[in-house]
C-alpha cells in the first residue's frame, strides 16, 4: 500500500533567506569591534558593565543568533527532513525582529531608558518566538529522531529558557519587574545560552556535518545519543536546584560536571578527525579546529577553578570564559561553516536555475571554490586568530590591550562580511548571465 | 550480503565516498597518474550506483506511486548535477589542473552527501516498505546490472 505521505525533498528555502541571516551577522561583529576600539577597557572590565553587556549581547544575538538562526533555515530539510513551514515569510520577519532587537537592547543597556529595554523586549520576543515555533513544527515533523534533530529539539527549548530568563532580566533593567536573584539567574541566563542553545546546537550539527563533509567515522551511538540529554538535564537541575533548593555554590558542581561533558565532546571529535578519510586541508578545518581547542581550554580552566587552583594573576573567570566561548569557540566554527554553507548554497541556486533555464552546458556556474577568493578567506582567518590571540591579553591588561582587540576583531568581521559578500555579487552577476543567455537562445 | 534496498545502496555509497577520498587525495598531492586512476574508478563506480537507481529502483518507485515528479524527480536532477561537475573534474584531471579539479570535488562531495542523506534516511526505507515483497528480486536485478 503506497504511503499516501509523500516527503518533498526539494525543500530548500530560496537563497535570500539563510543570505539575510549570514550577510546580517558579520556586521554586529564589526559594530561590537568598534564600540570595544571606542569603549576600550571599560568594555572589558567587568561583565556587569553596561558597555559589557551590550557588546555581549551584540555579538551573542547579532552574530550567533543571527548566524544560528540562518543555518537552521537550511539545515532542518537536510537534518530533519522537514522545512520550517512557511520560511519564505517568517525569515525575513525574524530577522528584521532580531536585528531591531539586537540594536535595541544594546541601545538599552548604554542608555539606560526603559522604553528601548521594553522596545527590545518586544522585537526579540515576537522574534525568537515566532522562530522557536516554525523551528519546532519542523522538528517533531520530521520522519527520523536522529541523535542531530534530538540535540536541536533541546538545543531550541535552550533557546526558549535563555529567552524568557533574558526578557525576565531586561525587564529588570528597565525598572518594570525586581528581579530577586540577579546574578543568579543572569549565570543561569548565560548557561543556558551557551551550554543549552549554543553548544547543543553546534554538537548537534557537528554529530550530523563531520561524517557528512569531512567523512569522519559517525560519533559512536552511545555519545551521540546520550551527550545532549545528560547535558540538558544536568543543566536543569542545576537551575532549579540553584533557583529553589540549595546555595548556588554548592548547586554550581554540576556546572563544572557539565564542563567535563563538554570537555569530551573535543577528543571525540579530534579522534573522528584523525580518521577521517579525506584527507585535504582547508580553512574552515582551521576554524574549527580552534573552536574546538577553545573549548577544551574553557573546559581546563573550569576544572582549574573547581580545584581551587584559581590564580589571582588570572583574569577575571567569567570574563574570560565569556569571551573565549563566544569568541574562541563560537565564533571560530561559525566562521568556518560560513565559508562553506554560503558559497556551496550560490553554487546550488545557480546550478539548479541554470539547467531548469538554458539546460546542460551554456553557462558556466563557477564551483564553491571559485566563488571565494582564497587568499582573502586567509587573510581573514589571520585577522580572527591575531585577535582571539590580543582578546586574551586584553583580559590581562585591558588598558593596553583592548582598543586593539577591537579593532582586529572589526577588521576580522568586515572582511568576513565582504569574503560572503563576494560570493553574492558573482551569484548575482552569473544569474544575470544565465538569464541572458536563456533570453537570447529564446529569439 | 545485504538484505534490504537500503543496506545494499548505503554500503554502495560509503564505497563511492572511500573512491571520492582516495582520488581528492591524490590530486591534492598531485600525483596525477595515480589520480586519473583513481579519478577514472570513482567515476565508474558512481555511474554504475547512479544508473541502479535511475534504471531500476526509481522506475519501480514511480510505478508504484503513479508518480512521475515526485520525490525521484529531484533525485533525477540531483544526479544530472552531478554529471555536470563530474565532467568539469575530467577535464581538471586531464589537464592536471589542481584547484579546478578540488572546487568541482568539493562541490560535488556538498552535493552527494546531503542527497545521499535524503536517500538512505527517506528514500530507501520508503522503498523497502513499498516493494517489501519483491526486495529479494530487486537486489537481484540491481546486482545483474553491468
Amino acid at each position: 500500500m503506497a504511503s499516501s505521505v509523500q516527503p518533498s525533498l526539494d525543500q530548500a528555502p530560496p537563497f535570500s533567506i539563510p543570505l539575510l541571516f549570514f550577510l546580517t551577522a558579520p556586521l554586529f561583529g564589526v559594530i561590537a569591534g568598534l564600540l570595544i576600539f571606542f569603549f576600550g577597557p571599560d568594555a572589558l572590565v567587568s561583565r556587569w558593565s553596561e558597555k559589557t553587556l551590550a557588546i555581549t549581547h551584540l555579538l551573542t544575538i547579532g552574530v550567533l543568533g543571527m548566524l544560528m538562526c540562518g543555518a537552521l533555515t537550511q539545515i532542518l530539510p537536510v537534518v530533519a527532513g522537514s522545512p520550517i513551514p512557511g520560511v519564505r515569510w517568517v525569515g525575513p520577519i525574524v530577522h528584521l525582529l532580531l536585528t531591531l532587537g539586537t540594536l535595541l537592547l544594546a541601545g538599552g543597556f548604554l542608555s539606560g531608558y526603559p522604553a528601548v529595554f521594553i522596545g527590545a523586549v518586544a522585537s526579540l520576543g515576537v522574534g525568537f518566538g515566532l522562530f522557536i515555533l516554525v523551528a519546532t513544527m519542523a522538528l517533531y515533523k520530521s520522519w527520523k529522531a536522529s541523535s542531530s534533530v534530538v540535540a536541536i529539539r533541546l538545543a531550541i527549548i535552550g533557546l526558549l529558557v535563555t529567552i524568557v530568563i533574558g526578557i525576565y532580566l531586561a525587564l529588570q533593567f528597565s525598572g518594570i519587574v525586581n528581579v530577586r536573584n540577579l546574578m543568579l539567574l543572569t549565570n543561569i541566563h548565560l548557561a543556558w545560552g551557551f551550554l543549552g542553545w549554543i553548544g547543543l546546537l553546534i554538537a548537534g550539527m557537528a554529530f550530523q556535518v563531520l561524517p557528512m563533509f569531512q567523512m569522519t567515522p559517525e560519533y559512536p551511538g552511545w555519545f551521540s545519543r546520550s551527550f545532549p540529554i545528560v547535558i540538558f538535564i544536568v543543566l536543569s537541575s542545576w537551575s532549579l536546584l540553584a533557583l529553589f533548593w540549595m546555595p548556588s555554590d554548592e548547586a554550581y558542581q554540576l556546572v563544572w560536571l557539565i564542563a567535563c561533558i563538554y570537555g569530551l565532546f573535543v577528543p571525540f571529535s579530534l579522534y573522528l578527525q584523525h580518521h577521517r578519510r579525506r584527507k585535504v586541508n582547508d580553512i574552515s578545518l582551521f576554524f574549527w579546529g580552534v573552536g574546538l581547542a577553545v573549548l577544551f581550554l574553557v573546559c581546563l580552566l573550569y576544572l582549574i577553578r573547581h580545584l581551587g587552583l584559581w590564580s589571582p594573576l588570572l583574569p577575571p573567570f567569567a570574563l574570560l570564559q565569556g569571551g573565549l566561548l563566544i569568541y574562541g569557540f563560537a565564533l571560530s566554527l561559525t566562521n568556518g561553516m560560513l565559508y562553506k554553507i554560503v558559497p556551496f548554497l550560490a553554487w546550488f541556486h545557480l546550478q539548479d536555475r541554470k539547467m531548469k533555464v538554458i539546460g546542460v552546458g551554456g553557462v558556466r556556474v563557477p564551483n564553491m571554490k571559485e566563488l571565494l577568493s582564497e587568499p582573502l578567506v586567509q587573510s581573514q582567518f589571520g585577522f580572527h586568530l591575531a585577535a582571539l590571540l590580543v582578546l586574551g591579553l586584553a583580559l590581562y591588561r585591558p588598558e593596553w590591550f583592548s582598543r586593539p582587540f577591537g579593532l582586529l576583531a572589526a577588521l576580522s568581521s568586515a572582511l568576513l562580511w565582504f569574503n560572503l559578500y563576494r560570493v553574492v555579487y558573482r551569484y548575482r552577476r552569473v544569474n544575470s548571465g544565465i538569464t541572458n543567455f536563456a533570453k537570447e537562445h529564446a529569439r | 550480503m545485504h538484505s534490504t534496498i537500503a543496506e545494499k545502496m548505503s554500503a554502495d555509497h560509503r564505497h563511492c565516498d572511500d573512491l571520492f577520498a582516495a582520488a581528492e587525495s591524490s590530486v591534492g598531492q598531485g600525483e596525477w597518474g595515480e589520480a586519473r586512476a583513481d579519478f577514472s574508478s570513482f567515476n565508474q563506480v558512481m555511474e554504475h550506483h547512479l544508473r541502479m537507481e535511475e534504471e531500476i529502483l526509481f522506475p519501480e518507485f514511480e510505478a508504484r506511486t503513479g508518480q512521475q515528479g515526485g520525490p525521484t524527480e529531484i533525485m533525477r536532477g540531483e544526479h544530472a548535477q552531478m554529471r555536470d561537475l563530474f565532467l568539469s573534474m575530467s577535464e581538471a584531471v586531464s589537464e592536471s589542473d589542481q584547484s579546478g579539479y578540488l572546487g568541482s570535488s568539493e562541490t560535488l562531495l556538498w552535493i552527494i552527501q546531503q542527497h545521499n542523506s535524503k536517500e538512505e534516511n527517506i528514500l530507501y526505507p520508503m522503498i523497502d516498505n513499498m516493494l517489501s515483497s519483491e526486495v529479494d528480486l530487486l537486489l537481484q536485478k540491481l546486482s545483474q546490472l553491468d
